[in-house]
């Protein structure tokens, strides 16, 4: 225990630094949000679809960041220990998730075809749908979904402060094997719900599974940054190392080959089938200006990233991983703006000042909840007893 | 030793065996600081650390299989406009003469297969495989190299080499059945 | 990318054992007399790979129609038994490519096995679509090869041509793989050998290895790509299978969940095989000591995991057809169930998604005769799986007036049977000349585990 003890004393924020970042972040919300505010009041109908956006881009960080957790304990993995803790703060950020849906909740009338009696009323097919897509429906289901993981990422993260004291605490091994269950089941109704709801004609059985894979893609993008950041205050310097950036990079490296394999199928199967119901969503997608952003996604999503990271030096290498990484990043944004924004914008991607202030306020305000948890606390879990090992942790 | 160095062929090099991993990673390491740079271990698993002891280069199949997989990629797609579209244009299901989306199972299929083949392959080549017989193989204790034991051989490395300083390194980093090995 | 970390309550290799003895252990399976209960097993899958023989026979001679197809059920017993076998058969690359790519190293002890059945299950597969083919000597026409017909070509735009070159590459990369990891285990069977017929037939199997450090350095990276290859290539195979079916019209068929479904599908029937076959050879062979109660105790747990993944599709798929409003779907699906094949169904759910439920409790997970069973529970529920996709879809269309059923033959049930034998016969050849657990990676896993 004693190379724990000695960790200990190095890797916890000063309190001058953890005060000056929540500063900068608390600025970055209350500009963004009064920004937010004064655009709901020029262009509700806009203010709505980007703040779609932006809330599940944030929200799909904390959904990756549960599923990374709740992996490295089901499988049991001891390179991850040291950097565990930064990953469980990003999922423990996820409850913000519950407060941000609030905007949308009151804004379905904006996003929703189908909340539009009118709409309703003159196409059968949503009549059909309508014991599933109905306003208090949707709502309960919301709410019972964000609950659900609210509380997993909390369970987990208590599990994981009293282990700080308790070393030999158990893992959560059960807790996380259900819990990836419900997150997998909830995740794809959220994903049905609140992205493919959006043209309610238009449905995927593997939109889920899309959604899901893509959330995993941005959460592994971010929790480098936030990493190659700390480093670079001189945090979690020796004890997240090459060998852990080596196999963050083969995590993200499989997660967009996964990703772009789960795009490709939907894609060409349904391209390939050519059914108007089904065609008509990626038509609306890759026509007009938003055929450049479907062939960006298509490059930047997958074929630049692979080849970036395909060779071994560059996932060793921290100034190529970590451009990669925020290069991803913005690309994961951009991939939900595109299955979101065509809804609103059929001709071609029309850039707002709003997607940047949504952006800002949501981002800032799940930062802030993740920042909290960096207060005085270790920023690794330094009661696991396979932390030594985590640390001396070479990839063959 | 100066006899056996006219005989035609001359000398292999200078083989003892060692017991287990520790020792001999331990015997590599002294060897090469006296001087020894051609060495070679015969092991029945590669042991973790040796090839670094031995500065062995990491090995550079990776980059064959990526110029064979992007090779068969290319190959495949080649392939299917030119069958699909220019020799044999026939119009199926409405479905265009070529197109990138039904293209990509068999590209994918063909760069697997031809990377594969290059990793397999490149091994061999690299390694001189398949060869049949070897001057090792007449080490008195080499058929114990595929169950458990490790033989270390010092390699003839030109003139300067004396066999009989070999071996004595060799005896002195622990090794035992010290045999000098005949080149074929 | 992870390590299974376990206390040592439950070692990969027992303790006490010495690498000469896991050499002795392995090799001794074949290098020992031949058991007569061997013979007496080979004796009976023998005759039914005769029948399977006699089965094709008939076909070849006599025509198509002696199978029960017709129309409207076109595609029945040889797809479900294709897709079957290529299932079972994913389970080899994933234990040998995807688990030794996430550093799991139980899969050491199983690998070469789980390996093996998939090269005889792709054989097994193979077959039913070669001789659906009407005239399985014209099966060449497939490739793009110059033929008689000069200038013709394959349609490359069908997913059934994509299935010809996934099942040929998975094939060949498999054999690839496999070979490559028997190389040291047959030098090691070479220089054991007592007989001069043995030393040079393992010999010139064995290319010539000498176990030099310098050329374990090129293996080690060619077995690392092969790996890394052979986990996407894992994954493109039954998705390109499930192609075949998704890229149509049908519904039932045309579902965009098709392709990880099947991979999970596949995956999961995979690991049933092996498990049931892994529970016989162990007890047979004595091999408790290397095949330990941990990894059959993980096997389990990734029945369970890819047997959620296959229940979530299958409720997926429900839900979705009943969203989607389209009245052709919403049938499709309410004739699987409570229609004339709801008893395939239902077989399928019970087997697939309640069997294996079990496995969530470590007394269930780690008892032999619960695990054999549900392994062969999950058998049943997978072939069922194909046959209720296949079926099902095509038996009821969009007009009620082409509806029909669909009985198999004498020569449908036949066939499937012989295609056991074969795959049984072919797995004992292997048992019986070959090593049939990794010797140099169960030993190198060792002196790791002394090492740290």
């Amino acid at each position: 225990m004693r190379t724990a003890i000695a960790v200990l004393e190095t890797s916890t924020l000063t309190e001058a630094g953890w005060r000056r970042g929540r500063n900068l972040l608390a600025t970055a919300a209350v500009v963004g949000w009064l920004l937010a505010l004064a655009g709901f009041g020029a262009d509700p109908q806009r203010f709505a679809f980007s703040y779609l956006v932006a809330f599940l881009f944030v929200t799909s960080l904390g959904l990756g960041a549960l599923f990374f957790v709740m992996v490295q304990h089901l499988s049991g993995a001891v390179w991850s220990v040291s950097l565990r803790r930064i990953a469980e703060n990003v999922m423990g950020a996820l409850p913000a998730a519950f407060v941000l849906f609030i905007p949308v909740g009151f804004n379905l009338h904006r996003l929703y075809e189908w909340t539009h009696h009118e709409a309703v009323a003159a196409d059968s097919v949503l009549q059909g749908k309508q014991a599933y897509l109905n306003v208090p429906f949707f709502l309960v289901r919301g709410v019972a979904i964000l609950l659900l993981w609210a509380l997993l990422s909390r369970l987990l993260r208590t599990w994981s402060w009293a282990q700080d004291q308790n070393p030999r605490l158990a893992p959560p091994t059960r807790l996380s094997a259900a819990g990836l269950v419900l997150t997998v089941l909830t995740v794809t109704v959220a994903a049905f719900d609140w992205i493919m709801s959006l043209e309610p004609h238009w449905y995927s059985t593997v939109f889920g599974v899309y959604f899901y894979s893509g959330s995993a893609v941005g959460f592994l993008a971010a929790v480098i940054l936030i990493l190659l950041g700390l480093r670079r205050a001189g945090y979690l310097v020796r004890e997240v190392h090459v060998e852990h950036y080596h196999d963050l990079g083969k995590w993200l490296f499989g997660l967009i080959v996964f990703w772009a394999y789960i795009a490709f199928s939907q894609y060409m199967l349904i391209w390939y089938a050519n059914l108007p119901e089904e065609t008509a969503w990626f038509r609306t997608r890759t026509q007009g200006a938003w055929l450049p952003v479907a062939l960006l996604l298509a490059f930047g999503h997958f074929l630049a990233p692979f080849f970036a990271l395909i060779s071994r030096a560059s996932k060793r290498n921290l100034r190529q991983l970590g451009l990669v990484a925020a290069w991803v990043l913005a690309i994961h944004y951009l991939d939900l703006y595109w299955q979101v924004m065509p809804a609103l914008d059929r001709s071609g991607p029309r850039w707002h000042w709003l997607d940047g202030a949504t952006l800002l306020a949501a981002a800032s305000t799940v930062g802030l909840l993740f920042w909290r948890q960096l207060r005085g606390r270790a920023l690794l879990p330094v009661g696991d007893p396979r932390l030594v090992r985590s640390l001396e942790f070479h990839n063959v | 030793m100066s006899q056996s160095t006219e005989r035609i062929g001359g000398i292999y090099g200078v083989a003892a065996e060692f017991e287990d991993a520790e020792e001999l990673l331990a015997a590599v390491r002294a060897l090469r600081e006296r001087g020894y740079r051609k060495l070679d271990v015969l092991s029945p698993f590669p042991v973790h650390g040796l090839a670094e002891a031995l500065g062995i280069r990491r090995s550079p199949l990776g980059w064959a299989a990526l110029v064979a997989g992007v090779t068969g990629a290319s190959a495949a797609f080649l392939l299917q406009w030119w069958t699909g579209a220019v020799s044999y244009p026939l119009v199926v299901g409405g479905k265009p003469f070529f197109a990138v989306e039904p293209s990509v199972p068999v590209a994918f299929e063909l760069a697997v297969l031809l990377a594969s083949f290059a990793a397999v392959l490149g091994m061999l080549a690299l390694n001189g495989l398949p060869r049949f017989h070897h001057p090792v193989f007449a080490h008195p204790r080499y058929p114990a190299v595929t169950d458990d034991r490790f033989v270390l051989v010092v390699e003839n490395d030109g003139e300067r080499f004396d066999a009989v300083q070999a071996s004595e390194a060799l005896r002195a980093t622990g090794g035992e059945h010290i045999q000098v090995l005949e080149a074929e | 990318m992870a390590t299974v970390s376990q206390p040592a309550e439950s070692p990969l290799v027992l303790e006490g054992v010495t690498l000469t003895q896991v050499t002795s252990t392995v090799a001794g399976v074949v290098e020992r007399r031949t058991p007569r209960a061997w013979w007496f097993a080979f004796a009976f899958t023998g005759s039914l790979t005769l029948v399977l023989l006699a089965m094709l026979t008939y076909l070849v001679t006599t025509g198509i129609g002696v199978w029960g197809n017709n129309s409207p059920v076109g595609w029945a017993f040889d797809i479900t038994n294709f897709v079957f076998w290529i299932g079972i058969g994913h389970a080899g690359t994933l234990i040998s490519a995807i688990l030794y790519l996430f550093r799991q190293r139980w899969r050491t002890s199983i690998n070469r096995f789980a390996e093996a059945m998939t090269l005889f299950a792709v054989a097994c597969a193979a077959i039913f679509p070669a001789f659906h083919v009407g005239r399985p000597w014209r099966a060449y026409w497939l490739f793009p090869i110059p033929n008689e017909w000069s200038g013709m070509w394959p349609n490359f735009r069908s997913p059934l041509i994509w299935d010809v070159f996934a099942v040929s590459t998975y094939g060949t990369v498999s054999f690839l793989f496999w070979y490559l990891g028997l190389i040291p285990d047959l030098a090691t069977m070479r220089d054991r050998a007592q007989t001069h017929a043995r030393r040079v037939i393992y010999g010139l199997l064995s290319l010539g290895w000498r176990g030099s450090a310098r050329h374990w350095n090129h293996y080690e990276m060619a077995y690392l790509l092969l790996a890394g290859l052979s986990t996407p290539l894992v994954l493109s195979v039954h998705s390109i299978v499930s192609f075949d079916f998704a890229v149509s019209l049908l519904p039932g068929w045309h579902a965009t969940i098709f392709p990880p479904y099947f991979v999970a599908g596949a995956i999961f029937s995979g690991f049933a095989m092996v498990v049931t076959l892994m529970v016989i050879a162990r007890w047979f062979f004595g091999l408790h000591h290397l095949v330990t109660m941990k990894h059959l105790e993980n096997m389990n747990k990734v029945m369970l995991a890819t047997g959620l993944i296959v229940g979530y599709a299958y409720a997926v798929e429900f839900f979705i057809a009943w969203y989607s409003g389209n009245p052709f779907e919403r049938f499709a699906f309410v004739n699987r169930a409570l229609g004339p094949y709801s008893w395939a169904y239902w077989t399928m759910v019970a087997c697939n998604v309640l069997a294996p439920q079990l496995f969530w409790f470590r007394r269930f997970r780690t008892s032999v005769p619960v695990m054999f069973v549900v392994s062969l529970l999950v058998n049943v529920g997978m072939w069922f799986e194909r046959f209720v996709i296949i079926v099902t879809s095509l038996h009821r269309d969009f007009l009620p007036a082409a509806w029909g059923m669909f009985r198999p033959t004498w020569v449908d049930l036949l066939t499937l049977a012989g295609s056991f034998g074969l795959f049984l016969t072919l797995f004992l050849l292997f048992v019986r000349f070959l090593p049939m657990i990794s010797m140099s990676e169960v030993k190198a896993m060792m002196a790791s585990r002394e090492g740290a």
